[in-house]
């Protein structure tokens, strides 16, 4: 049980997030935005189970139920934004991000 | 004597009803050609003013000298220890007060409906003069400094509205704005003076009088403003500041100049307001505050110097006059000079005989001098008159008798109460005594030349003194009345002849706490009265002789208008002249408070204010990107910031 | 010291890391799909040798299940793949890329010299348990039901969108 360095893990923990961070704003491609959000969900569930290890009892095992919740919103998130994708790529013909800038400055 | 008491509110009412109902009568008759009904305005002006007289008889009358008769109907203010009632207070100094303020006033209302009948603003007049009767009593009946006051700023209205009564003419608006400007600043003193009278009295502060002048005559408060501590330096501002609302009210220097101008009311306005009633204010105030103001020697010997230098200037200043009323103004302000030099030597009863006395003989004057121009046609330049006791003989009698009393001749009411006030003040100073001798002379020079130059000689324009003739029976007999008045009410303090006196023992019980402190720190000569009458009899007879000398065989050319020329304009205008400084100073300190402060400082801090903004606003809104990543990637460079703020800045 | 844990610990996290750089570089859209797939399976395994066996079934089922199938099926769908004309980074990347590395830098520094170490007494995350946690009596039922909510939500919200669009071929000025 103590193999595992708890430390080791969560800097696993953060060098995906660090990835996915870079996904999501560097590429232009709308879906691989929508990747690298799921890539930071998922380096987020992995620094909570490598948490809960460090704790006693129950304590441990609250750590474990929140990435249950978060698998859950991940899910219906992925869904709302293909969705839009979908409704936006209508309008646009176009997976490219920069076609959708016409936000107010 | 109790079911009397709960009277005292229908005093003022009474009044106050007569303006309301003359109002509306005002308001009815608003749309016809000649107005409203002259017969029914005047009689419930008059009857407001009679029933207000008769109530103040009854009351007077079964007022016993030491009791006080009260009403307070609801507390005003209601502040944890401070606590001030709306309440009337009828003491023997109120019903003095009151009998002359109603009798003269009821007379005044009288005499109107002949002077004013005429005049298509007629019952607007009787509204506005029952309304000033209703303030005055208010002054006068009120239990505390806040009931005064409401009295002493309901007199400056009704005058203000007074003397700008015929408003068509703008020198009348402007003469009504300065009187009540003026007497504004002197407000100013008096609330100024009321509150720092309330620092004083610390945690026993309270407005009423009674209040006020039991914790004055407590020996044991005497250490509180004894000399050098904080609290006398308290009560020589409290009196300095009242009394200078005293002089607003009472035209004194410096605040008199007001009211040669609000000559432009009509004449009973003149005789009521500014000669027998408002005027005396002040020095009722005086009166009233006596306990307060003996424990302030320094206050009292400049109300003292103040007054005789008041009487002194006004005295030369009514000789350079031609208008018959500016020499009768002048002549108040002179008179009022006389008063507060009285009070200024502690001798309150003294001061409140001439007020007494001054009341019946210059409403005679006033109201003569009304019946004058009445017939005449309006004109009130002297030189232009002449010849005009063949054709009003009533009223040169009884103006006649009023110039009697003014000189203080014997047996007329001003011989007793003049020489009253001149023995009183050679027993504190002969300086005082021998200014106001002067003056004495100087006052018998002026009016003797006033009733020369109106009564003498011949007519010298003939048109006008042609179609003269008696004034009516309703403008006479208040004349004649106040005639008889200025030689008889000086019996009620005739010095000399002993038992003559009730007057005296009717103020004492309210006076004599106050003088009696006074006379203890401050002896008095005694003279021999018969040498101060015969002294003072001797000053008017120069005085008159030399006037009968000069102007009796003098040509008079009325040229170009009645106003003061040349050196005589200079001393006239002296005051205004000091005014001018400080409203021009004023006036450049509000040109640099706009030009310089409001533009430059605040427009400028205000331009600065909005420009910083404005470029905090556009650095702000330029991290607002159109395109997503950008926005995207700013945002998450805010949260790593953050993030790095509180990580890194929490070592 | 028990190499096999460690070995395997090694294993998964190089898979994992592998698989994120892959998607983030990778053209073709069902590739990095492919290469998330990976990822997640190794995270599976991650979640399995730290004593979280129901997660990593979870994980398995759910995850790299159903998510990235409904990713890959939309790709599918809007032709993604053939989708020649958008560079994949552009110049302003580069200078975004500040943002993570920041992160990892400032992270980094914070969690050096930290030491946590791993309690004996932590318990296994059986189904069992999980389930006792879910619906027991200190519970997040409350958020279960809540999470219930935002799916059904998710589901009615995402039918709307993608429905009027469909239906009606028209432009939407969304």
């Amino acid at each position: 049980m103590t193999a595992i360095s708890a430390l080791n893990v969560q800097f696993l923990a953060l060098l995906l997030f660090c990835i996915g961070l870079a996904t999501t704003l560097t590429r232009r491609n709308l879906f691989f935005i929508l990747m690298g959000v799921e890539i930071m969900l998922n380096a987020a569930n992995l620094s909570f189970v490598g948490f809960s290890r460090t704790f006693a009892a129950a304590a441990s095992m609250e750590g474990l139920v929140v990435p249950v919740f978060v698998i859950a919103l991940a899910a219906s998130e992925a869904c709302i934004g293909l969705a839009m994708i979908i409704l936006v790529f209508h309008s646009r013909e176009s997976v490219d991000s920069d076609a959708y800038s016409r936000m107010k400055e | 004597m109790n079911q009397l008491q709960n009277y005292l509110w229908l005093l003022p009412v009474l009044p106050l009803a007569g303006a309301l109902l003359n109002g509306i009568l005002a308001l009815a008759g608003a749309d016809t050609d000649e107005g409203p009904s002259r017969g029914l305005s005047g009689f419930f002006g008059t009857v407001a003013a009679g029933g207000a007289f008769v109530l103040t008889l009854l009351l007077a009358l079964s007022l016993h000298p030491n009791a006080v008769f009260a009403q307070a109907p609801w507390t005003w203010i209601d502040a944890g220890s401070f606590k001030v009632a709306f309440g009337f207070s009828f003491d023997s100094l109120t019903a003095m007060m009151l009998l002359f303020i109603t009798g003269i006033g009821t007379l005044i209302h009288f005499y109107s409906i002949g002077y004013m009948a005429e005049d298509r603003g007629f019952a607007r007049f009787f509204a506005y003069l029952n309304l000033f009767l209703a303030s005055m009593i208010v002054l006068v009946l009120g239990s505390n400094l806040l009931m005064t006051f409401i009295g002493w700023e309901g007199v400056g209205l009704c005058s203000y509205l007074l003397i700008g009564f015929w408003h068509k003419e703008e020198a009348n608006n402007n003469a009504a704005r300065k009187a009540f400007l003026v007497n504004r600043a002197g407000d100013l003193g008096f609330l100024l003076g009321t509150i720092a009278l309330m620092a004083l009295m610390g945690s026993q502060a309270s407005l009423e009088y009674s209040a006020i002048s039991a914790w004055f005559r407590d020996a044991s408060h005497a250490a509180l403003f004894a000399a050098g501590t904080t609290g006398a330096g308290l009560l020589l501002a409290s009196t300095l500041l009242i009394f200078l609302g005293c002089t607003g009210k009472s035209a004194q220097i410096p605040l008199l100049t007001w009211l040669p101008d609000a000559m432009a009311g009509p004449t009973p306005v003149s005789a009521l307001i500014h000669a027998a009633t408002m005027v005396t204010s002040g020095v009722y105030l005086l009166a009233r505050l006596s306990d307060m103001f003996v424990r302030s020697p320094l206050t009292l010997s400049v109300i003292a110097g103040v007054g005789i230098a008041t009487a002194l200037w006004a005295a030369v200043a009514g000789l350079f006059q031609n208008d018959i009323k500016k020499v009768l103004a002048y002549s108040t302000v002179s008179q009022l000079g006389y008063m507060f030099m009285a009070a200024g030597v502690g001798s309150f009863d003294a001061s409140l005989f001439h007020v007494f006395t001054h009341a019946f003989f210059k409403a005679t004057l006033f109201l003569g001098a009304g019946s004058v121009i009445h017939a005449v046609g309006g004109e009130q330049d002297m030189r232009k008159m002449g010849g005009l006791w063949k054709k009003l003989p009533l009223t040169f009698l009884a103006m006649a008798a009023g110039w009697y009393a003014i000189l203080g001749l014997p047996l007329g009411a001003g011989f007793w109460s003049k020489d009253l006030i001149l023995e009183r003040a050679y027993g504190s100073s002969p300086l005082l005594y021998g200014l106001g001798l002067l003056t004495a002379v100087i006052t018998a020079l002026y009016m003797t030349r006033l009733m020369i130059l109106t009564f003498f000689g011949k007519g010298r324009d003939e048109k006008l003194t042609a179609h003269a003739h008696e004034a009516p029976f309703t403008m006479t007999l208040p004349v004649v009345l106040l005639g008889l008045g200025a030689l008889g009410v000086g019996f009620f303090w005739a010095g000399m002849i002993p038992g003559l006196d009730s007057f005296h023992q009717m103020l004492s019980p309210v006076l004599s706490p106050a003088q009696s402190f006074w006379a203890r720190g401050n002896e008095a000569e005694e003279g021999s009265a018969l040498l101060f009458a015969a002294i003072g009899t001797l000053a008017a007879l120069v005085g008159a002789g030399i006037a009968w000398a000069i102007w009796s065989k003098a040509k008079i050319e009325a040229v170009g208008s009645s106003a003061p020329k040349g050196f005589g304009a200079f001393w006239t205008f002296f005051f205004d002249y000091i005014h001018g400084i400080f409203i021009a100073a004023t006036k450049a300190l509000a040109w640099i408070g706009d030009k310089i402060v409001q533009t430059v400082i605040f427009n400028g801090l205000l331009a600065l204010l909005i420009y910083a903004v404005g470029m905090v606003g556009d650095a702000v809104r330029s991290l607002q990107r159109s395109r997503l990543r950008v926005n995207l990637g700013l945002s998450l460079c805010g949260l790593v910031l953050l993030l790095a703020f509180f990580l890194l800045g929490a070592w | 010291m028990e190499l096999l844990p460690q070995i395997y610990f090694g294993l998964f996290a190089v898979l994992a890391l592998a698989c994120a750089l892959t998607v983030l570089v990778a053209r073709h859209p069902i590739n990095a799909a492919m290469a998330l797939i990976g990822m997640m399976t190794s995270l599976s395994g991650l979640y399995a040798i730290l004593h979280a066996p129901f997660l990593a079934v979870l994980q398995v089922l759910v995850y790299a299940g159903a998510i990235v199938m409904l990713l890959v099926f939309v790709i599918m769908v809007l032709n993604g793949a053939k989708d020649d004309h958008t560079p994949r980074f552009g110049s302003l990347g580069l200078v975004l890329l500040i943002v993570p590395a920041a992160l990892a830098a400032l992270l980094t520094r914070t969690f050096r010299g930290e030491t946590i170490s791993n309690n004996e007494a932590a318990l296994r995350g059986t189904v069992d348990l999980t389930g006792q946690q879910l619906f027991g009596p200190t519970g997040y039922v409350l958020l279960f039901e809540a999470v219930g909510f935002v799916l059904l939500t998710a589901l009615v919200g995402a039918v709307l969108l993608a429905k009027r669009e469909l239906d009606s071929h028209k432009e939407t000025k969304a």
